[in-house]
């Protein structure tokens, strides 16, 4: 009763003054099921403040995974949600004070460097920073201990062999063809019309990333010249010329037959 | 290098170790080795000559030209030439540097110390838009060897692409997305050919990549208005040069409430493939105002780069259009 007087007070007083502050480190849970070949280890942290009854909040994570399987993985996807303390609004269809779902693909079918077995990599390593603002909350609810979930959907080792279901890394698989098809155009160009063609046809690309707009209609999602490896060719390109751009392009793709045939060679299952 | 300010003073002395008498010259240069200050003596055999720059610029001492060095002026380079000698010359040098802080002495005789090729840094250079940064001119001083800053003796800043970056001084402002080239030029006795070191023009150059992102598309168009079912849109960030890669570990993404009858399903899902960032936003959307939509919200990128060592936020304000 005491301490319910105390926050009336403050509430009517000093409506601005923040009510309360927290701190909380989550740990990770894991729900990716048996057998998962990445292991999850790691806390995120949620930073809160109440001011009357509006919440600030912020999260931030520090995770890892390590290839917990005998075998090097060329793809993984996995999400990593974020649950706050207090339940949902009346009125209202979502909760204040959880962060984002962070969907995660990691997909090295045109890098060299793989996940090798008993490897650790940084999934996420961020701080609380500037907070997100929601209205509005009873601060004399309950509230629930924050929570965060680690769930591994999909891995594709280099043997061709998966984990989980590929259905739920189509995005990542669609761009691993987008990323392909692009790749096979620019060599063709080359081939056609040598380094001028192959040049304007980088400078085509370019000039669509500058201005989406200006690019042809296409099904593709993401367009090309949207993703990554794309990005790393026209830097290359600025950085070496055609010449060096076109040595890029053919190693990407040497590299991409070699894991394509790893994958072929696998066992149907 | 001669210094000269509160804490340091600098004498120059020159001595004729011929058989007869010979015309020294000391040079001091300054203002970027644009201007010199110019001291003409002739020696007998044996004669020597003391030069206290801290006492020529305090007293305004003219030089054999009728010039005074400015009050202001504390570093420089200088030469020696014995004029009447040009290809073997007569006379000695020695050089003494005082640091009065901490009662510091200093040397430097018989070589000249010239300065190894600079380099502008940081090379290269990548940043966000609107930002100051201060480049350095580093060079490596022959006779110490350490490193020095000879960015205040530079002139002729400039930058290839003034919409991306100006360079109007060794300050670099970075304007918006895009490449160019910063340089300036400093004339400085060089380090090569070794014992010469005769003056040098230098011109380093640095590449300068300035990053930038929009996040689009500002109209989405929500499945249904009625209030009573999901609707889905993504938005993803358009990154510009090719040059900047954002490190998907440390980048993060949001969405908020702006107007209307938007109810926002929690946070946003926020992707990260070799595809570009992308998000996508669950609400309610309804009932439909008077303008066609649902109402606007917000969606956040905030993406780091590891060649900025920063993170960028940039965000959209998204009208949801009704069916």
């Amino acid at each position: 009763m005491r301490f319910c007087v105390v926050m009336l007070y403050t509430l009517c007083v000093l409506p601005s003054a923040a009510l309360q502050q927290g701190l909380f480190s989550v740990p990770i849970v894991d729900k990716s099921g048996a057998g998962a070949p990445l292991e999850v280890s790691g806390t995120l942290t949620l930073r809160e403040s109440l001011r009357a009854n509006e919440l600030e909040w912020s999260w931030g994570e520090k995770v890892t995974v390590k290839n917990s399987s005998e075998k090097a993985i060329l793809l993984f996807g996995a999400t990593i949600s974020e649950v706050g303390r207090y339940s949902t609004p009346e009125g209202r269809r979502a909760a204040l004070g959880s962060g984002p779902t962070y969907r995660l693909e990691d997909d090295r079918f045109f890098s060299e460097t793989l996940i090798e077995p008993g490897e650790s990599l940084v999934l996420r390593d961020t701080k609380p920073g500037v907070p997100n603002v929601g209205c509005c909350v009873n601060p004399l609810s309950e509230t629930q201990a924050p929570s965060a979930e680690y769930r591994l959907y999909f891995v594709q080792f280099a043997d061709g062999s998966v984990f989980g279901d590929p259905a739920e890394a189509k995005d990542s698989l669609a761009i691993r063809q987008i990323i392909l098809r692009g790749l096979k155009v620019l060599l063709q160009s080359y081939e056609d019309g040598g380094e001028l063609v192959f040049a304007s046809k980088l400078n085509d690309l370019r000039s669509y990333m500058i201005a989406p707009s200006r690019a042809p209609k296409t099904n593709d999602q993401p367009p090309f010249f949207e993703t990554a490896i794309c990005r790393q060719i026209l830097a290359k390109y600025d950085a070496t010329g055609a010449g060096g751009a076109l040595d890029k392009v053919r190693e990407i793709l040497k590299i991409a037959e070699r894991h394509s045939a790893m994958i072929a060679a696998a066992p149907s299952s | 290098m001669w210094h000269v300010d509160a804490t340091h003073n600098t004498f120059i002395t020159t001595g004729n170790a011929g058989p007869e008498s010979t015309t020294a010259e000391v040079s001091l240069f300054y203002n970027g080795g644009k201007n010199k200050y110019r001291l003409e003596r002739k020696l007998s055999p044996g004669q020597q000559l003391w030069l206290d720059v801290g006492q020529v610029i305090h007293d305004q001492l003219a030089d054999s030209d009728g010039q005074t060095l400015p009050s202001d002026t504390m570093s420089g380079s200088y030469e020696l030439r014995d004029l009447d000698h040009q290809t073997v010359g007569q006379l000695y040098e020695g050089k003494l540097i005082i640091d009065k802080t901490y009662g510091h002495a200093s040397y430097g005789c018989g070589t000249c110390c010239g300065y190894s090729v600079p380099t502008l840094l940081p090379d290269p250079f990548a940043g966000p838009p609107g930002i100051d940064n201060t480049d350095v001119m580093q060079s490596t001083e022959q006779c110490g060897g350490e490193l020095v800053d000879l960015a205040d003796d530079a002139y002729n800043w400039q930058s290839t692409n003034t919409s991306v970056a100006t360079l109007p001084t060794k300050v670099l402002h970075t304007v918006a997305n895009g490449s160019a080239t910063g340089s300036g030029e400093v004339y400085v006795q060089a380090d090569k050919p070794a014992p010469r070191c005769p003056m040098a023009y230098y011109t380093p150059q640095q590449p300068v990549t300035v990053c930038d992102f929009t996040v689009g598309p500002s109209t989405v168009y929500a499945q249904n208005c009625t209030g009573q079912s999901q609707n889905n849109n993504n938005f993803s960030a358009t990154i510009t040069p090719s040059s900047c890669l954002p490190d998907s570990v440390k980048s993060k993404c949001g969405a908020s409430w702006v107007s209307g009858n938007i109810d926002l399903v929690g946070s946003p899902t926020c992707v990260f493939n070799l595809g570009p960032p992308s998000a996508t936003v669950t609400y309610f959307a309804g009932p439909k105002l008077p303008n066609g939509s649902a109402g606007t919200f917000d969606v956040t990128f905030d993406l780091y780069f590891d060649s900025l060592k920063a993170d960028i936020a940039r965000y959209v304000t998204a009208t949801s259009e009704c069916p």
